[in-house]
């Protein structure tokens, strides 16, 4: 059976693979600016526009920073749920 | 809480921060300018790191844009600067967002030009820079630039030879009109700025508090501010500056005009008094940033040349403030030369 956070964990590895254009299988083995290439602050908002697009948030200006890793991201996104 | 907001008692590290990245202004210059100590709302923004650097900061300038029913808070943000951190920016710009009303600034940098689309904001170009030479000096620099190497002393003479044509006409007053000096404008020219401002609106504040601030309080000098009478009352002001630009000319620029909007002939003869003005007290060329038709075309008769756009980025416009286009924009709105 598939759960929520399943599907949340899913949702966000389409959309970091889209912003960044790395297949789904890099996103899922862990994201970071370290690790993905081209990870600036540039391609921080267009991930942070498209998180809040797809999950139809609004995040709090100290969490935007926080938008760093799956965990940390299901983390907020569980809070605005 | 790694967000802070800047007050007097911020520490040294955020004013170092600023005169580093920013310009080294000085702490005076920052404590005007995001109105430290004053019963005001907060303006500005720093991200500090639990070891206390600085990350990044954001800084606004609040006003209110005056529609012809209602009266919406409004910020310029001037100051955006990130040292680290992906996502440090963006998260200054929201807690801006969210502190603000109608949020605006200018041209920005690259980056920012590339960033401001991706969140929605959206842009007006209709505010204009315009430009009148005002000396023989300016005319010939303007002409070698352009000519081609071997003509370049040519150029530089029949420039020197235009003198006459620049030489701006001493402005012929009826009886009544003038324009006065004053150190600040006086707090009853609220009155007179309520009545300019259904005439002038869409148009952001310029009551005597908000004058004052930008210019009167400016720590450094330079500004000149004049009310103008007609008819033995205050009807207007005319706000001008001189100073020395980056290439050594000295510089006039018109920062602000109001009149009664009706009469075009006091609309000229306020553009006519400030270019007499500026030539008098020795500035090379005048200049001003107008977005109002009409000012447009006194501006034009005046002799003054269009000399491109100045972008204004705009966010957060609730739906019943009237479009970015229509606004009355001038230096004062958008001058960040000394701010």
């Amino acid at each position: 059976m598939t759960t929520n956070n399943d599907q949340m964990r899913r949702q966000l590895v389409e959309v970091i693979s889209r912003v960044f254009r790395v297949a789904p299988e890099v996103v899922e083995r862990g994201v970071s600016p370290d690790r993905i290439e081209g990870w600036d602050s540039e391609k921080h908002v267009e991930l942070v526009v498209a998180l809040e697009e797809r999950f139809n948030v609004m995040f709090e200006a100290e969490e935007v920073p926080e938008l760093t890793s799956l965990e940390q991201m299901e983390a907020i996104l569980s809070r605005h749920a | 809480m790694p967000i802070r907001t800047l007050d007097a008692n911020a520490p040294d590290a955020v004013f170092s921060f600023l005169d580093q990245v920013i310009s080294s202004r000085g702490r005076e210059h920052w404590r005007w300018k995001y109105r430290l100590g004053a019963a005001a709302p907060p303006s500005a923004f720093y991200w500090e790191e639990p070891d206390g650097r600085i990350l990044g900061f954001i800084g606004m300038m609040r006003t209110n844009l005056h529609s012809r029913s209602q009266c919406h808070p409004a910020a310029w943000f001037v100051d955006w600067h990130v040292h680290a951190g992906a996502g440090v920016g963006l998260g200054l710009l929201r807690k801006a967002e969210a502190a603000a009303g109608i949020l605006l600034t200018l041209q920005g940098s690259p980056d920012t030009r590339k960033i401001l689309p991706r969140l929605g904001w959206k842009q007006s170009l209709t505010p204009t820079t315009w430009v009148r030479p005002l000396t023989a000096r300016l005319l010939a620099e303007w002409a070698a630039r352009r000519a081609a190497a071997p003509l370049r002393g040519v150029a530089r003479v029949a420039a020197r030879a235009a003198k006459p044509l620049l030489r701006c006409r001493e402005p012929v007053a009826s009886s009544g009109t003038a324009l006065v000096d004053v150190d600040r404008f006086p707090v009853e020219y609220d009155e007179v700025w309520r009545a300019r401002a259904t005439e002038f609106a869409p148009a952001m504040s310029r009551d005597s508090s908000y004058i004052n601030y930008l210019c009167a309080d400016y720590p450094g000098a330079g500004y000149r501010l004049q009310l103008l009478r007609d008819g033995g009352s205050t009807v207007g002001h005319l706000i001008s500056r001189l100073d020395v630009d980056r290439r050594g000319f000295r510089r006039g620029r018109i920062v602000d005009a109001v009149w009664p909007r009706s009469s075009a002939a006091l609309a000229g003869w306020l553009i006519q008094s400030a270019c007499w003005q500026l030539q008098r007290g020795g500035a090379d060329y005048a200049q001003l940033v107008l977005s109002a038709p009409d000012l447009r075309e006194v501006v034009r008769r005046n002799r003054f040349r269009c000399r491109g756009t100045v972008p204004i980025w705009y966010h957060c416009v609730p739906p019943e403030a009237p479009d970015p286009d229509s606004w009355y924009i001038t230096f004062l709105d958008c001058d960040r030369a000394y701010r």
